[in-house]
């Protein structure tokens, strides 16, 4: 059942007096509950601002968003789509509203009016989630740039949200930090919540188990890993294939090597020694 | 000739509270002029502290221990304060959140303007700054920067910087946050501006991949430290050293490592992936499994500055699309099948052209990559 539905949507940037940019245009698509997907495209294909409109930031011009059958246009009913909508967005510095970090985590839910046990439990729950309980009480300043990422992602676990975008949430982030947020991404993930990960990382992309990749503000590819590194629309999209995957084909042309749907290093060092016997 | 020369520089943030840090411990460190030095480390290792010493935003801290010279200049001297800044150019990350005019050729003028030139030569080093980074001045003098892509907006900051035409040009994660198609531009894009204008380049980064393409020496932080100083394909070698730096491998010796867990043994020092990839392909003709004759050595060469792609890109044509009057519904009505077709056509076409690129040897695209798409 669709979690997210997305119909024929449009949406436009004002510029200067009746002069307008468009960034979203006849955008359909949906999205499942549970799923795990990798938004991508190039610089101003539209990403963030698909991202905006899921949790009603934005309202589309024309068409429709509904999030569990609720419109995002709805002013009076835009607010339960914020709460199972939320979002990490890409500077860790930015997110952080209190000096210790489990005010901040508390800072959203303390807004919903909640009974303090209430509070506490979700607190407890949300810092666990990301594997930083024992950092509670010091202060949001002094953390590494992925353990902020972490702090910003159980804010918004908080409120106990059904579905998780990150917006570009690891490109600041130095190796380390990258894989701790993707490893608490994945295992939230995997308790149930549907994960949609903006990103231009390829081998970030291939993590998802859906990639859809959006070009000039529609809709261009939308399957596997797999299918989406062999469209042929990969480049006109701005992207790349992994590392794995570019080395695996150029293999191919030359040697007596099948490349399949190598996307990984393991994977092409297994079949590298597979098809060398 | 050394280009920087660094000795005994340590730096303590919040000296003498709770709180206090120490961000470098005892730096050594020169530059050579002509060099592309990669520096390194986990966050919090002290990258950032070291690269603004380098034009004065911060002044060693002990003046009887430290020194830092840059071109003859001592980064302490008040008086050459001024004639540093405009000597080390600094991009800092996400140079476009510093735009602030209203065109892009004031914005890039700022700083030559400071620098109490001519109008005709501020005008000229616009001019050439735009040209070098990729921006046709018709085209985009005028425009605002606000409105400009991602990439463009960070062209045109690094073109601020480069139009003071600094001898020394440091690099703060010059691709963080660009789409893959962006990344590989600016990145033939550094070689370009050391080529052109800055002969001494410090680039800090986090992906290793960029670091054993593009660096001739890297210097590793770690806890405010040189851990490790060397060619990339030395450094990477040292796996265990890597390691305990708290450092990628490049994807290359990623792959060398898997293969060896499996039992076939590279060399070490493979850091790019043409590099592995010739190493494959040997692997594969000794086991006669070799299909055609490999592709000459240039092949990832080609492929890394092939950037025809960005600049013959159909976006032009496609934002005066985009650029829509008054009735905005009106244009949101074309009927997504058509539009969908069009791409499709637009992208196996690409494809078939970019394949071409990549096995002809040496052509149109590689002149224009190595000119920066200017030649």
């Amino acid at each position: 059942m669709a979690k997210i539905v997305v119909d024929n949507i449009s949406y436009v940037y004002p510029l200067r007096d009746g002069v307008g940019l468009k960034a979203i245009k006849n955008l359909s698509l949906e999205i499942g509950e549970g799923e795990y997907v990798a938004l991508t495209g190039m610089n101003g294909s539209g990403k963030s601002t698909l991202a905006k409109l899921l949790n009603g930031l934005f309202k589309p011009i024309s068409g429709r968003i509904t999030v569990d059958g609720i419109s995002t246009s709805d002013e009076n009913s835009v607010f339960e789509v914020r709460k199972k909508v939320g979002m990490v967005f890409q500077n860790p510095d930015n997110q952080t509203v209190a000096t210790l970090i489990e005010d901040d985590v508390a800072f959203g839910p303390e807004n919903l009016g909640l009974p303090r046990e209430e509070l506490i439990s979700r607190v407890d729950y949300a810092l666990d989630a990301v594997g930083m309980s024992e950092f509670r009480g010091r202060e949001a300043s002094k953390l590494s740039g992925g353990q902020k990422q972490r702090v910003a992602i159980a804010g918004v676990l908080a409120m106990r949200p059904e579905v998780l975008i990150l917006d570009e949430a690891t490109s600041m982030l130095d190796p380390e930090g990258r894989a701790e947020v993707l490893d608490v991404v994945g295992k939230l993930n995997k308790q149930g919540i549907t994960v949609i990960n903006i990103t231009h990382n390829m081998e970030e992309a291939a993590l998802a188990r859906r990639v859809i990749a959006l070009r000039k503000g529609r809709l261009a590819i939308d399957g596997t890993p797999a299918q989406v590194f062999s469209s042929s629309l990969l480049e006109a999209c701005g992207l790349s294939l992994p590392p794995a995957a570019a080395l695996a084909r150029l293999l191919e042309e030359t040697c007596d090597f099948a490349a399949g749907n190598i996307i990984d290093e393991a994977t092409l060092a297994e079949e590298i020694c597979r098809q060398l016997r | 000739m050394q280009a920087i020369e660094i000795k005994n520089l340590s730096f303590v943030y919040s000296a003498r509270t709770p709180n206090e840090k120490r961000a470098l411990d005892d730096i050594n460190l020169s530059v050579e002029e002509g060099s592309l030095v990669a520096l390194v480390g986990a966050t919090g290792s002290g990258k950032s502290t070291l690269i603004m010493h380098l034009n004065g935003l911060i002044k060693p801290q002990d003046k009887k221990r430290s020194s830092i010279v840059v071109h003859d200049m001592s980064a302490s001297d008040k008086k050459a304060l001024k004639k540093l800044r405009f000597e080390v150019g600094m991009v800092f990350q996400y140079p476009e959140y510093q735009l602030f005019a209203d065109t892009v050729a004031k914005d890039i003028a700022f700083g030559p303007k400071n620098m109490k030139l001519s109008a005709e030569e501020v005008d000229a080093r616009v001019r050439r700054a735009m040209q070098v980074v990729g921006l046709d001045y018709d085209e985009f003098a005028g425009r605002s920067p606000f409105d400009l892509s991602g990439g463009e907006k960070r062209r045109v900051a690094i073109a601020g910087v480069i139009a003071m035409q600094p001898k020394i040009l440091v690099l703060d994660e010059p691709v963080a946050g660009l789409d893959p198609a962006g990344r590989k531009e600016l990145l033939a894009l550094i070689k370009t501006l050391q080529r052109e204008i800055s002969p001494t380049v410090v680039l800090v980064s986090h992906n290793m991949d960029d670091v054993a393409r593009l660096a001739d020496r890297v210097v590793a932080l770690k806890d405010g430290r040189i851990v490790a100083d060397g060619a990339p394909r030395d450094v990477f070698a040292d796996r265990q050293l890597v390691k305990d730096i708290g450092l990628d491998v490049p994807f290359a010796a990623r792959v060398v490592d898997n293969l060896e867990e499996k039992g076939i043994s590279l060399d070490k020092h493979i850091i790019t992936d043409e590099e592995l990839y010739n190493a494959l392909t040997d692997l594969f003709a000794s086991a006669g499994k070799l299909k055609k004759p490999a592709p000459e050595e240039e092949f990832f060469d080609d492929e890394f500055f092939d950037d025809e792609e960005f600049f013959d890109d159909d976006s032009e044509e496609d934002e005066e699309e985009d650029i829509i009057k008054d009735d905005p519904e009106q244009e949101c009505t074309v009927p997504e099948g058509a539009c969908l077709e069009a791409e499709e056509n637009d992208g196996s076409e690409k494809t078939k052209n970019r394949r071409k690129d990549m096995t002809s040897d040496k052509g149109p695209a590689r002149a224009r990559g190595e000119g920066g798409g200017n030649v």
